[in-house]
């Protein structure tokens, strides 16, 4: 507060250089982490498995409603809910989603999610290497991926169980935050 | 309130419960659910010496939009009703119109016909009508006033829980074992619920289930439970609830659920829950509390009450056939349940329609109780303050001369069996009404 009030007196109030002064990485890196609203969880999911879309908005329309988020349909002007404890509870949902994205195999659905290239890795720790870099652009706590390994290294390596492995990292904890 | 006989084994039981509510309470997570359900400036919380496993299960409804009550119950005694609204007035019991005439209730209010199902529920003396009630607060803005109501304070934003989700979280779980105490039946926690422990939103209880293979869920559902143990609150909370409540979900069967006494649900996603609920009670689960929201109460323009078909007139069936429902299959149904259900709206409507056959924002209006332990077939309305224009709050509105917190005071002391009303309603005092047996 102090700062920012500095540069209002400096700059007689000039908006840009306030929020350059809110906006430090150093502030932004003290933030809190804020969960993800479905739409924002949904729009994330897709980005980080690349699939083939071929019906965005039947797709959007029919899976923001499942995740609890039906665009522009709150009924009150102050808009869906800000806050971890309206959404907290839709957590089920979210992994719904997850496993509905990751198993999509059709080549002609509305949406196809081709894991030929994450299964021809062949072993687990490759897979999970390779899904890291997928969902989390190499930032995936070593944690979680040691578990996706895990799960992947406890029955044979298919397709299937590839998919699988993937809804589980666009299921996990550290996924819903940004 | 009763509680239980000694030579039923009941006491030991309640007696554990109670510990392991406490003990639950004095752990770190314990600790930090009651920090953030209730600041230090609330009263203290103080357990039940013994819980009463016969607490009512509350249904709380809201109905969304700021609801007519002077169409959803009648004062067809004041001249002034009639004057004001010339073509959506429910015509008086005694008219000619029979199609359209009001049911009376009394020699004062009448229930529309849109409201008809209501009717045995009203003569089994087991539905309560308030009437010039609601928040103390004139705001006109939904969803302020519907924070207000569901936080049970106007105009504090440090409370940020509901009033049902302090009563939930002052109290210890009437089955210890239960994974799943509440839910709101809707896409998002309701406000009225925030708060509350082992509580989730679901808005189809039939179709909680998760997604994929049937033969890798378990192995799934351990990775997920495992992968969720040190997540922050209140995700990591509701998580493990939602991992816990799938096999209880799995095992009611709502889809083969037969209502008691030849009830009929309306297939609407309002009929829907009241079912899912209704199973969900008789299945005996440890379910304690459930919210519903009905939407579409926000009439300003051609809001028909009188006509099949007409806007309000639809929801107000929708709602009474639904309630109606509930009332033969559980509160009059052969299992011994006891539950108690409110209903109510985040304001009334003007006394005056407007140009456009319809009414705008007001203030007091109406609220159902129902159930066996209310002392219903009558419509209550303090000091009925009359709808003559020098009566009206701001020349316009039924004024509010009941706190609508009495009303859910008295149910959640004497139906819930929380003395903890300094929490569940902070800096109210509320007046007994003498609205439950």
């Amino acid at each position: 507060m102090t700062a920012v009030a500095q540069v209002y007196t400096k700059t007689n109030g000039d908006i840009p250089s306030m929020i350059r002064a809110i906006l430090t990485p150093a502030n932004l890196s003290a933030a809190p982490l804020k969960l993800k609203r479905p739409y924002h969880y949904l729009v994330s999911s897709l980005r980080a498995t690349q699939p083939t879309i071929r019906s965005m908005g039947a797709l959007a329309n029919r899976q923001l409603t499942l995740l609890g988020q039906p665009l522009f349909l709150w009924d009150t002007p102050d808009g869906y809910p800000d806050n971890m404890d309206f959404w907290a509870g839709t957590i089920l949902s979210r992994w719904n989603f997850a496993s509905y994205v990751a198993s999509q195999s059709s080549a002609t659905g509305e949406i196809t999610f081709d894991v030929t290239a994450l299964v021809a890795l062949g072993t687990p720790a490759a897979i999970a290497t390779q899904i890291e870099k997928m969902v989390f652009a190499g930032d995936m706590p070593a944690g979680l991926e040691a578990q996706i390994t895990g799960y992947l290294s406890a029955a044979t390596v298919t397709a299937a169980r590839v998919r699988e492995a993937v809804s589980l990292a666009l299921s996990a904890n550290e996924f819903q935050w940004y | 309130m009763s509680t239980h006989d000694d030579d039923c084994g009941c006491q030991e039981y309640n007696e554990l419960s109670r510990r392991q509510f406490v003990a639950d309470a004095a752990g770190m997570s314990g600790l930090a659910m009651f920090s953030a359900v209730f600041p230090s400036w609330l009263p203290k919380v103080v357990l039940a010496e013994s819980y009463d496993s016969t607490r009512d299960v509350i249904i709380s409804i809201f109905l969304r939009g700021g609801a007519d009550g002077l169409s959803l119950c009648v004062p067809y005694g004041d001249a002034n009703y009639y004057t004001g609204r010339p073509t959506i007035a429910i015509p008086r019991p005694d008219s000619t119109a029979t199609a359209t005439r009001g049911i009376a209730l009394d020699d004062f209010f009448a229930f529309p016909q849109a409201m008809r199902a209501l009717m045995p529920a009203y003569q089994a003396a087991q539905l309560l009508v308030v009437h010039a009630t609601g928040s103390v607060d004139p705001t006109r803005s939904h969803f302020d006033a519907q924070k207000f109501i569901e936080v049970g304070k106007p105009r504090d934003p440090s409370i940020v829980t509901g009033w049902l989700g302090r009563h939930l979280a002052s109290m210890p779980p009437v089955r210890t074992d239960a994974p799943l105490r509440a839910l709101g039946f809707a896409s998002g926690l309701q406000k009225t619920l925030i708060g509350a422990p082992k509580t989730l939103p679901i808005s189809d209880p039939a179709t909680f289930g998760l997604a994929g293979a049937t033969t890798t869920r378990t192995e799934r559902s351990t990775w997920l439970k495992n992968e969720y143990g040190p997540a922050p609150e209140p995700l990591r909370s509701s998580a493990l609830d939602a991992l816990n409540t799938l096999e209880l979900l799995r095992l009611i069967n709502f889809t083969g659920y037969v209502p008691a006494n030849g009830a009929v649900y309306p297939n609407t996603s309002f009929g829907r829950a009241m079912r899912s609920a209704a199973a969900m009670i008789k299945a005996d689960v440890g379910i304690e509390a459930a919210q519903i929201d009905v939407g579409g109460w926000d009439t300003h323009s051609a809001q028909d009450p009188l006509n099949a078909g007409g806007t309000m007139y639809n929801n107000m069936q929708t709602l009474s056939n639904a309630l109606g429902a509930f009332h033969a299959d559980v509160i009059q149904g052969t299992q011994a349940t006891n539950v108690t259900v409110v209903v109510i709206s985040e304001f009334g409507r003007n006394v005056r329609e407007n140009s456009a056959r319809g009414t705008d924002h007001g203030r007091g209006n109406c609220m159902f109780v129902m159930g066996r332990n209310i002392t219903g077939g009558r419509v209550f309305a303090f000091n009925w303050p009359g709808l003559a224009r020098e009566n009206l709050q701001d020349g316009q509105d039924l004024k509010v001369t009941l706190d609508h917190r009495d009303i859910l005071a008295e149910i959640v002391k004497n139906r819930l069996g929380n003395q903890n009303l300094g929490v569940v309603f902070p800096d109210y005092v509320p007046t007994v009404r003498g609205v439950t047996t």
